[in-house]
């Protein structure tokens, strides 16, 4: 089974239309909304909105009792879809083969933010966590009705619910083939602060099965024989090749753009507009050599930057455009005063980057002494805090 | 003005219209409509572009049209399949080696000349012989063990 399905192969609205699939509302407490928005669904035959707030927009169970994990981030090769499976697959209590990864399919995932700074796991891994724990608590409890058995008494393996006798029921035969109807408690946040959790209690790290352990990549051996396309691959009729013409220097804008330098390329057409600059061609090498052929007057030919021989002096001259004082802990000035040994700083004058403590709590400080702040800290013994009021004085000051 | 070229591209013989100054990449890639191997520099720096003409890794960024010739291209859809994968390509998966794999294919394909030209190789042997391709991603150390790996596959 494929971890990650491509668009052309989603099972979800597969199932969906050939499957006449239903929504079941389960859990406590069914809302008018609810009632009507299952009414809607079964006129429509389509599952429930996808938003935020809807388990369904998350996890759903196939017919064929495999899991449908709807995640609206994207992976960058760094295997999110090894780990989502796995984080869905543990709380869920089926196996990690069973679970399938849609991602980043708008049409048919929530804005979780796309892929930016390492957030996959952090914040998108953390939504699935809890719409995969809301799941299974719904599940149990769904199980308990048909088993006629109390909660405290059933385990779930492999995505089978059991009371503990001969009486079991599976997922499949639960909901499979059909949508969650649940509301989750979405704190009405898009993109990577979106969290949506459920009534459920998240496992333990110390209760992990599947989470930690390590799983071969899908996408290793497609990529070793040369049979993933990656974005520069993607071919689609009628596609043209464009580059891009940049300035030679910053700030730089095109004044005059002499499109008879480049009309000896067939098909060539040039593409300004205002700061924008840009060749098409049907053949990628016909749109090469018109970037380099193409004569443009631009607006500016010296660097806008100062001089690199007074590039210190300029930055002792800059004026301070913000300063800001997040949290003040002690007071330098005190701290200095009653200091055993002082020392100066090392820096040339006011700083030109930022320096500030960015420092996971596991970083030893010796690590961190190899940065001039972090020397600097260490000669201001007296008082941590102050110089750790110094450091975000700094970061503002320079930013 | 364009010129008729003949390639033999993985034992395929392909015919292709293009201007002499040319660089092979794009022959392959938007001529003939190969997904391997990569623009990476253009510039011959990172690797991303290699292919073997005759055996030797070339650089098909910067190898124009016109001094390919007669030479057999290998490209790393050539090099081995997963039915039959080259002692690389299987030591890649074992060892699980891309982040994101966009530089794979000039890996692959210096490490293929290399080892087959130098049997038991040193550590030393293999970062010099690949020292002139490059992984944003950061995947060296990975490489390193997989490179080893297939050597020892490879007797």
């Amino acid at each position: 089974m494929t971890k990650y399905e491509k668009m052309s192969s989603l099972t979800r609205r597969s199932v969906l239309l050939g499957g006449g699939a239903l929504v079941v509302s389960v859990g406590a407490g069914v809302s008018l909304e609810t009632v009507l928005s299952i009414g809607k669904a079964h006129a429509q035959g389509i599952k429930p909105p996808l938003t935020p707030e809807q388990l369904s927009s998350y996890i759903a169970v196939n017919a064929d009792g495999t899991v449908s994990a709807f995640f609206g981030k994207m992976d960058m090769g760094h295997g999110l879809h090894v780990a989502i499976g796995q984080i869905v697959a543990e709380e869920l209590d089926v196996p990690f083969k069973n679970v399938k990864v849609i991602m980043a399919d708008t049409a048919v995932t929530v804005n979780q933010g796309g892929a930016s700074g390492s957030t996959g796991i952090q914040t998108g891994g953390k939504q699935m966590r809890a719409a995969a724990a809301e799941a299974r608590r719904v599940l149990v409890e769904m199980a308990a009705s048909q088993l006629s058995a109390p909660i405290e008494r059933l385990v779930v393996n492999d995505g089978v619910v059991s009371a503990g006798d001969d009486k079991s029921i599976s997922y499949a035969q639960l909901i499979g083939g059909k949508y969650f109807n649940v509301q989750l408690d979405w704190n009405k946040q898009y993109g990577n602060p979106l969290y949506a959790p459920g009534k459920a209690q998240l496992k333990k790290p110390s209760e992990h099965k599947i989470v930690g352990q390590p799983i071969k990549r899908e996408d290793v051996a497609p990529k070793v024989f040369a049979q993933e396309n990656f974005v520069t691959d993607v071919k689609v009729p009628g596609m043209v090749h464009g580059r891009m013409i940049r300035p030679a220097v910053a700030g730089s804008v095109p004044v005059k753009v002499d499109e008879s330098s480049v009309k000896d390329i067939a098909g060539v057409r040039v593409v300004w507009d205002k700061g924008f600059l840009g060749v098409v061609a049907d053949r990628e090498w016909d749109a090469i050599q018109a970037a380099q052929k193409l004569k443009v007057e631009w607006s500016n030919t010296s660097l806008p930057f100062p001089d690199q021989s007074a590039l210190y002096d300029h930055i002792r001259n800059a004026s301070v455009r913000k300063r800001q004082i997040e949290k003040e802990n002690g007071n330098v000035d005190e701290a200095f005063k009653n200091a055993a040994k002082k020392s100066k700083p090392s820096t040339n004058g006011r700083s030109s980057h930022t320096r500030a403590w960015v420092r996971p709590a596991r970083w030893s400080r010796s690590r961190m002494g190899r940065s001039r702040v972090g020397r600097a800290r260490k000669s201001r013994t007296s008082s941590n805090k102050a110089s750790r009021r110094h450091s975000v004085c700094r970061l503002k000051a320079s930013v | 003005m364009t010129q008729k070229f003949t390639l033999n591209v993985n034992g395929i013989v392909h015919t292709v219209d293009a201007d002499p100054d040319m660089p092979l990449l794009y022959a392959l890639r938007d001529n003939i409509g190969l997904n391997n191997p990569h623009f990476g520099c253009g510039l011959a720096q990172c690797g991303a572009c290699t292919v073997h003409l005759d055996g030797q890794p070339a650089r098909s960024c910067v190898t124009t049209m016109s001094s390919v010739g007669d030479a057999k291209i290998t490209t790393l859809a050539g090099l081995g399949t997963p039915e039959k994968p080259h002692p690389l390509q299987a030591a890649y998966i074992e060892e699980q080696v891309p982040q994101c794999g966009y530089c794979i294919n000039g890996w692959l394909m210096t490490a293929a000349a290399f080892l087959r030209d130098r049997k038991k190789p040193t550590e030393a042997e293999i970062r010099d012989a690949l020292s002139g391709l490059k992984c944003r991603c950061g995947t060296h150390i990975s490489i390193l063990k997989a490179v080893k790996r297939a050597a020892e596959m490879m007797g």
